[in-house]
């Protein structure tokens, strides 16, 4: 047999494939054991979704003409469940759900009955998948579930499926997110290239759109996509959704393609782009810029030592830019660039933020999941 | 969208777990102890950090190669090893065919079995295979060349049936 033959035979062979077990062992590796049952889980849960709805009418520090910033931490802890009971909730918009992932299923919880039902004596669960990343479409009227290669589209009061996809094998299912009413954007990555495709509300899935790298951002209004070009300048470039135009080339130095230094954010409303620049590793100066989205206005820039775990995010009234230092994680002013609030983070610490409404939530592999609340003016 | 995964780790597990399972395997033989070892390179991965590794394959590659091969050593007298390729097929000729590519893969020099499958299934190129292995460049095309050779003549007298 000649090479050329032999290489053909292999070829055909195919490689041997590991289980699906080796799949979740490895992802895994970012769990720790979770001794609490899933109800008890639920129950925090609940607790903390009980105190997000009626937050406010708890007394506010400020109240009675105390100076917060004499009174109150500038980030105030308002809640700290058990390390790692439950991760990375997501809303549905209407907050009669949540979804989230205990370790064995992707499980959503009632918070609230369906439309015609009796109130819930107890928060119910249903698993929806064994795995995968969720969303909910704005109007809370659907679910996506993507698993593995497969993307499901359920209707979130019955969580019936209305849709179903199977990605070929030489394609991997990324992301998927709902922007605006009627679209879905599902977001692959085979080898180093990257596609993203509408769906229409009818599921009726458009052409693919290519585009490079695998960095990218999708304004919450569904209108701007921006991602980061891999050759020149690193560019970010600005899509507007749809007609799929360049809106506007925003320039920051990067110095060498990485994960730090490079974050792009928009503001809950999509009134800001805020951007990174320059990736010279964790501790090193990095700029950054907040942006303002349709006049494409440099309203403020600035510069801080990024942390590599903690993330880069405005707060929910997008008044606020969160900056994850490797000292302290900052709150600047969008209008100003003042810094309102700061907290210092544990050494060693390897943690992700995001905000949840109003609130900020840190995860921290040394204490745990805290959640805090921003308490400066 | 909040990402109930560390998606970081999910992309490049969809990257790489493949290529470096094939890889495992041709080393160790035992998939469980390859599995071992490709779950050992990603933990080792999250230690170190991704932010902090220039190269995540190249990473990942020498983990697994590292750890095979200490593994291997340790295990000599109690390791098991399954043919390469799955056999469970009705086909009495492509159940041969499978068995007897394993057994010539198996009968490889491990340097020119590492060769080939780092090329065929885990998708790399000369030069990574060179600074995986800590070799030159054309060493890596020559045992790339002297392994399809040897297993070619391992497999004389099934051609016609590599199709």
């Amino acid at each position: 047999m000649s090479p050329d033959e032999t290489e053909a035979l292999l070829l055909r062979l195919g490689p041997p494939a590991p289980t699906a077990g080796l799949r979740a062992r490895v992802l895994g590796l970012t769990r720790r054991p979770r001794p609490f049952p899933v109800l008890l889980a639920a129950a925090l849960l609940f607790g903390l979704v009980f105190w997000a709805l009626f937050r406010d009418v708890r007394r506010d520090p400020a109240v009675g003409g105390q100076d917060p910033s004499r009174t109150a931490p500038a980030f105030a802890l308002v809640e700290k469940p058990e390390p790692w009971l439950f991760r990375n909730p997501v809303w549905r918009p209407d907050r009669k759900q949540v979804v989230l992932d205990d370790g064995k299923g992707i499980r959503v919880i009632w918070l609230k009955p369906p439309v015609g039902e009796a109130p819930l004596s107890e928060p119910r669960l249903t698993v929806v998948s064994t795995s995968g990343y969720v969303a909910y479409s704005p109007d809370s009227i659907h679910l996506a579930v993507l698993d593995g290669k497969e993307l499901r589209i359920h209707e979130s009061d019955t969580l019936g499926q209305v849709y179903r996809h199977q990605f070929p094998d030489q394609e991997m299912p990324y992301r998927v997110r709902f922007v605006g009413p009627d679209l879905l954007l599902v977001v692959r990555f085979p080898d180093e290239r990257s596609l993203f495709r509408r769906v229409q509300r009818a599921w009726v899935p458009e052409p693919r759109i290519p585009f490079e790298g695998t960095r990218f951002e999708v304004s919450p209004d569904g209108k701007w996509f921006v991602h980061q070009e891999q050759r020149g300048n690193f560019d970010r470039v600005v899509l507007e959704v749809g007609t799929w135009k360049r809106a506007a080339n925003v320039r920051m130095p990067i110095q060498v393609p990485g994960s730090i230094g490079t974050h792009m954010t928009f503001s809950a409303d999509s009134k800001y782009l805020a951007v990174e620049g320059s990736s010279r590793g964790e501790g090193y100066p990095v700029n950054y810029a907040v942006i303002e989205t349709g006049s494409w206005r440099e309203v403020l820039r600035g510069q801080y030592r990024p942390a590599s775990g903690i993330s880069f995010f405005f707060t929910g009234d997008s008044r606020h830019l969160i900056l994850g230092a490797v000292d302290r994680v900052r709150a600047v002013r969008c209008e100003d660039g003042s810094e309102v609030a700061s907290m210092a983070i544990c050494d060693d610490c390897t943690a992700t933020a995001r905000p949840i409404g109003e609130l900020i939530q840190i995860d921290c592999l040394e204490r745990g999941k805290v959640v805090f609340r921003l308490s400066a003016p | 969208v909040i990402r109930p995964f560390n998606v970081e780790i999910a992309d490049l597990y969809a990257r790489h777990a493949a290529g470096l399972y094939a890889y495992a395997r041709a080393i160790l033989g035992d998939p469980g102890r390859a599995e071992d070892a490709v779950q050992e390179a990603f933990a080792r991965l999250l230690e170190q950090g991704v932010d902090r590794i220039s190269s995540v394959a190249a990473f990942l590659y020498a983990v697994v190669r590292n750890g095979a091969i200490d593994e291997k050593r340790r295990a000599s007298t109690r390791a098991r090893s399954l043919p390469y390729f799955a056999v469970a097929t009705p086909d009495p000729a492509e159940r041969e065919l499978r068995e007897r590519a394993s057994a010539g893969l198996a009968a490889l020099p491990e340097e020119q079995r590492e060769v080939l499958v780092l090329k065929l299934y885990s998708g790399k190129t000369f030069a990574e295979i060179a600074d995986l292995t800590g070799t030159s460049l054309d060493t890596a095309h020559s045992r790339y060349r002297y392994g399809l050779e040897k297993l070619g003549r391992l497999l004389e007298g099934i051609e016609g049936r590599t199709t």
